[in-house]
């Protein structure tokens, strides 16, 4: 059992000394070492009165120093200098130490390597060290593992106010979202201006929840992020002046965040990426398909010629006088559709997509049914109009795979959500590693951009407090 | 007492370091359309040449409004965020009061556009006719000193010294009650955009 060394077991130690160093402490400095050194401390592994190893710790504020260790003989290569390195380890850390430092001879390579496998690295040669001109080691080990670095996230490039906190190892202290989406609904799309005065409006008290939830004070965050582009301008414009904000009052580091990064990385929350990765981007503004090579290098294979699919789910849902935003709505009705109207695939070539033509026919369809005074069955409109839509991602996924091998297969942004695209990427895509975000982070939000923001900070990619909100910012930037 | 004032509203970028009644730094330099990239740089020569860290301000004081949309929510949302993190008061100001200055009689004009323009009478620190949009053919400035975009009045255009204007309208600068409910003065209401 390892304790603090005793009075009666000092014979035993001056013993080891003597056998062990080529500058033994005798007895009377041993003793003064127990009884009057009030920063020094001696353990010893004391076997049914054996004292089989000891080391001593010399305490020094934040730092310590090990001025002594030692096995006796015969019990030497047996793991006890392992163990009492590891308790003396444990003694320091518990004593809120951050460093421990250590001299050895560079002849006692037994000695050496018990320090190195303990994680103690050389800072230099000490010349001449011992009396008899032997050098020495200088060696040092970190007591602290480096705490994972918290970053705050603001995002707010559309209609959603949101801000989180969450650290590089991806745990989450809090995120909060709020989302203008009813009052946009009111005029059946995001006005920009009515957006930016609802940012406005909202920003502070978001901010102050994140942080009030996530129990930290601005200090403890290593990084303030924001998303940078892109967007709508003025929203941007919001969430980038907060976040500047914090970080020239606090002295932070700022990252400019690409928004579709974020729904890409905030995948990471179930897993981590694996590379080369294809990324589905599907949303209300975009609609990609992203080869990404590394963490630092994403391409753009496929995207619309016109519509993104967001905005043409929207667009169909207003010729049906249904709500908007229009891909919840029209998922739902599709559930209760049959195959019954006949709607053109989209004929592109290559991994581009388009919308619009398969959108006006909706419209056109509606028209004729309309004129011949036949009522549309809605559920089976939504029904055609998401067959045809979902399948061409299906298929141009499909070919962008084939010429761009990957190892793992991402959904990302806010029709991510819907849940036939969900059911149809699940059966497409058995033989690749596949990954669907999970339905709360589909939608806009501040972990999704802080997710992505801890690969900037890895990357040491930040930007200067005068960096310009991107409106139409690409992912390749 | 260390407040830190802030005007984005409109052409210029002013920032300004206050201390117990005096200015101790400032910063004010036209910067139309400029200032969301602006104001974080003028703000660092601000308090470096103060000597003062950002941290170690009592209040913030901006312009609420009215002006470019885009103009006055950047020093609002400056003050809304520092405000409820640092945390500090948070005081404002019309643009117009300030642009005022705490002159006597006088009328500030902004450019609204569409032939319009934000207009308030002030007379020291009373208020004649309080901040609207008005068509510019319908004012009258014969009986009034005009600050502002006098041009579009056929008089010159004159703004006078923004820092200053801060200092002197201390005693018109109203406190914020409640940080989360501070909104800029738009002159125009959200529901006029929807289509």
């Amino acid at each position: 059992m390892i304790a603090l060394l005793k009075m009666e077991d000092l014979d035993q130690v001056e013993e080891i000394e003597k056998s062990s160093f080529v500058n033994p402490w005798n007895r009377q400095y041993l003793a003064k070492e127990i009884s009057d050194n009030e920063i020094g401390e001696i353990y010893a592994d004391v076997e049914d009165g054996v004292v089989i190893a000891y080391g001593d710790i010399w305490y020094m504020f934040e730092n310590c120093d090990l001025t002594r260790i030692a096995v006796r003989e015969e019990y030497r290569h047996k793991g006890y200098g392992q163990k009492m390195m590891k308790h003396l380890i444990s003694m320091a850390k518990g004593r809120g130490c951050e460093f421990m430092h250590l001299e050895v001879n560079v002849n006692n390579a037994d000695a050496i390597g018990l320090y190195e496998r303990n994680g103690f690295e050389t800072m230099r040669t000490r010349r001449n060290y011992y009396e008899n001109g032997d050098d020495a080691f200088d060696m040092l080990r970190i007591l602290v593992e480096p705490e994972a670095r918290k970053i705050l996230a603001i995002e707010s490039s559309c209609d959603e106010t949101a801000c989180a906190v969450i650290d590089e190892d991806l745990n989450v202290y809090s995120s909060v979202v709020t989302s203008q989406i009813d009052v946009h609904a009111r005029f059946g799309g995001v006005i920009p201006e009515v957006a930016s005065r609802m940012h406005v409006e909202q920003i502070s008290t978001i901010v102050r929840s994140a942080v009030d939830q996530a129990h930290i004070g601005i200090n403890d965050i290593s990084a303030i992020a924001y998303t940078i582009g892109p967007g709508l301008i003025g929203s941007l414009h919001v969430g980038a002046i907060a976040a500047k904000s914090l970080a020239f009052f606090y002295d932070k580091p700022l990252i400019g965040v690409h928004h579709l990064k974020g729904h890409i990385f905030i995948n990471e929350m179930i897993r981590p990426l694996q590379y080369p990765l294809m990324a589905l981007v599907v949303s209300g503004g975009h609609t990609e398909l992203v080869y990404i090579e590394n963490d630092q290098s994403f391409k753009i294979i496929g995207t619309t010629l016109d519509d993104a699919i967001g905005e043409a789910y929207d667009k169909v849902a207003r010729v049906m006088n249904e709500a908007y935003p229009g891909g919840p709505v029209i998922d739902r009705l599709a559930r209760q559709g049959r195959p019954h109207y006949q709607l053109p695939t989209p004929k592109v070539e290559g991994l581009d997509f388009s919308f619009s033509g398969l959108k006006n026919a909706v419209l056109q369809l509606v028209k004729k049914e309309e004129s011949a005074g036949n009522p549309i069955d809605k559920n089976d409109l939504a029904y055609a109009f998401q067959e045809v839509a979902l399948h061409s991602l299906i298929k141009k996924t499909k070919m962008a795979l084939e010429q761009y091998p990957c190892k793992m297969l991402v959904l990302a942004g806010g029709v991510a959500a819907n849940s036939r695209l969900r059911e149809l990427m699940n059966e497409n895509f058995t033989d690749i590693d596949l990954l669907l975000p999970p339905l709360k982070y589909c939608t806009d939000n501040a972990l999704m951009i802080g997710c992505a923001a801890v690969h900037y900070l890895k990357n040491k990619k930040f930007v200067e407090l005068d960096a310009a909100s991107e409106p139409s910012m690409s992912i390749e930037y | 007492m260390l407040t830190l004032c802030i005007d984005t509203a409109y052409k210029y970028l002013t920032c300004v370091l206050i201390k117990d009644g005096r200015i101790i730094s400032s910063y004010s330099e036209e910067c139309f359309k400029k200032q969301s990239e602006e104001v974080f740089m003028a703000l660092k020569k601000v308090f470096a040449k103060a000597s003062v860290s950002p941290e170690s301000i009592d209040s913030i004081c901006i312009s609420e409004g009215p002006g470019s949309y885009t103009g006055v929510r950047i020093a609002m949302t400056i003050a809304k965020v520092i405000g409820e993190i640092l945390p500090c008061d948070v005081y404002t100001i019309s643009t117009l009061r300030l642009y005022a200055a705490g002159r006597e009689n006088c009328m500030v004009v902004m450019d609204a556009r569409a032939n319009r323009v934000y207009c308030g009478i002030y007379d020291r620190d009373r208020i004649i006719m309080d901040d609207t949009a008005v068509a510019i053919n319908e004012l009258d400035c014969k009986d009034y000193t005009v600050i502002g975009d006098g041009a579009l009045l056929g008089k010159e255009n004159y703004y006078g010294d923004l820092s200053e204007a801060f200092l002197k309208t201390r005693n018109m600068w109203k406190k914020a009650d409640n940080i989360s409910y501070l909104t800029p003065k738009y002159l125009k209401e959200s529901e006029s955009y929807s289509r």
